[in-house]
């Protein structure tokens, strides 16, 4: 296979490392992308047993002078970049919209919409010269429909999906498709203190609550984070070439939509 | 890889068109797969030029999937032949296009009898086929973006794929605990002998004004700029078959080459 290159966003995050991990086993090289210092270490890591390159970059991706070490490092690899995997996301502190602090509204719009726009308008000129390539977004479940005291978080995603659409209707002829995966619950570090929060809050133990919350999910289990990377690399590989401006639900059934 | 491999794959309604493709694309991957067809010699056919490409192997089984018992007789074979049923893949199916003032009540009765009693006797026979050997299995239904919205000219056909969309969802709840998922896959306009039987139709119905411009007129409204081929379908559905997609249940995946947005 020729050398190609994912940039992912997130990937010192649960679902971004699972990601990264399954497209080095698939052969890509990699520019990854946290806000952690972490990802350095992560992407070392993940290097030394890969058959591409793998480079960690810590950004701020909210702000889009912060992406050009991103694309030094896509350079620095000196092959196409052929995928952008926008996993980076954040939760919102839970509260009624009536009092909303405006700043944690405009933190989780930064993060989870504001970002995945400076991206596209720095990698997809990149994209464009590549020949086409795929975007994948990392939505959520709570982008399908509205839940209280998870406005802007709910919004955000909704907000991720409807940019997916848009890009995915101007990029098509560029051979770029834009798709998005919806998870329900993935058990990574993000979900698994939420619950621990929420146990706290009802006073209950973490298995009692866990055991709450997976039981509405028809699988009675969250995600792993190697399932929802599964569908990134299924989104990003030739398999789905006629999908594009499409919103994958890998939630164990917990919404049909 | 032996034709055993992988176990066992029911697909209905593959002797040609998008079932054939996907029997196709399941024998590749190494399974052994049922023909079933209520047409004896395409579905032997088929099933004889699957066989001789490699990986898997295909076997004809003569099913009318209103008929349980012919069902029941396909499953039969799968498990003798090839040892187990892993997958199933309810996707016969057929259309007849009339203006919706006009729709008979045959029209109406045979095509939700093929299109969507087929499909709950499918998942029904599978379903317990796959229970009774602690099988964690997948079932896949063919529904259709005529599933998600309504066309002026063919009602039954879109009601029908509305109820397989419904049946997805309703069977995915009840076999969740069995470890058993249930998926469906909603094609857009797809180069298959039924949509090109369907543009005729339309046009001898007076619903386009030459050959090829329904479906021409459809590709417009295409993201991706064409129609579909019937392979186009097959990475998607090979996702839903492959443990890749073992946390999706209940889920309806659009491939219309970005149509309908949802």
């Amino acid at each position: 296979m020729s050398a190609r290159v994912a940039i992912l966003t997130g990937a010192a995050g649960g679902i971004g490392r699972a990601t990264a991990e399954r497209f080095a086993r698939d052969g890509w090289s990699l520019v990854l992308v946290d806000v952690a210092d972490s990802v350095t270490a992560v992407a070392a890591d993940i290097d030394a047993g890969a058959a591409g390159k793998v480079v960690g970059v810590a950004a701020d991706i909210t702000r889009a002078e912060a992406l050009a070490p991103v694309e030094a490092a896509l350079h620095g690899i000196g092959a196409p970049l052929k995928a952008l995997g926008l996993i980076a996301g954040t939760l919102q502190e839970v509260g009624p919209v009536e009092t909303l602090d405006m700043a944690e509204w405009d933190r989780v719009m930064g993060i989870n919409v504001r970002a995945n726009v400076l991206m596209m308008q720095r990698f997809v000129p990149l994209l464009r010269v590549a020949g086409g390539g795929t975007i994948v977004t990392i939505s959520s479940w709570y982008g399908r429909s509205g839940h209280g005291l998870f406005s802007a978080y709910c919004a955000s995603k909704a907000a991720l999906i409807s940019l997916t659409q848009s890009a995915a209707a101007e990029l098509a002829d560029d051979g770029i498709r834009v798709n998005s995966v919806a998870p329900g619950n993935v058990a990574t570090r993000m979900h698994l203190s939420a619950l621990q929060e929420e146990a706290d809050n009802r006073g209950v133990s973490f298995e009692a609550m866990k055991k709450t919350e997976w039981d509405k999910i028809p699988l009675r289990r969250a995600a792993e984070p190697a399932e929802i990377a599964a569908a990134v690399a299924f989104l990003s590989g030739p398999e789905s070439s006629y999908l594009t401006g499409t919103t994958l639900d890998v939630n164990g059934g917990c919404l049909f939509t | 890889m032996t034709s055993e491999g992988k176990g066992g794959a029911i697909v209905t309604g593959a002797a040609r068109g998008i079932g054939r493709q996907i029997a196709a694309g399941l024998v590749a991957d190494g399974y052994g797969v049922v023909i079933a067809d209520v047409d004896e010699t395409t579905g032997q056919a088929t099933a004889e030029a699957l066989t001789q490409a490699g990986g898997g192997a295909a076997v004809f089984a003569k099913v009318d999937v209103t008929d349980r018992a012919s069902i029941q007789d396909a499953i039969g074979v799968c498990v003798k032949r090839f040892g187990s049923l892993k997958v199933m893949i309810n996707n016969a199916g057929y259309n007849k296009p009339e203006p919706f003032l006009d729709i008979t009540e045959k029209t109406w009765r045979g095509i939700l009898e093929v299109n969507a009693l087929g499909v709950l006797i499918g998942i029904q026979e599978a379903g317990k086929a796959m229970i009774a050997a602690g099988t964690k299995g997948k079932i896949i239904n063919t529904a259709s973006i005529a599933g998600r919205t309504g066309f002026p000219d063919f009602a039954p056909y879109c009601v029908s794929k509305a109820a397989v969309i419904s049946l997805t969802q309703s069977a995915a709840r009840a076999l969740a605990s069995k470890g058993i998922t249930v998926n469906a896959f909603a094609p857009g306009v797809v180069a298959t002998p039924l949509w090109e039987q369907l543009d005729k139709d339309l046009y001898a119905m007076g619903a386009s004004t030459a050959p090829g411009e329904a479906m021409g007129s459809m590709a417009n409204q295409i993201l991706l700029g064409r129609v579909a081929d019937p392979k186009d379908v097959v990475g998607t559905v090979k996702f839903l078959w492959s443990e890749q997609s073992d946390y999706m249940t209940g889920q309806v995946l659009v491939i219309d080459g970005g149509m309908v947005l949802q």
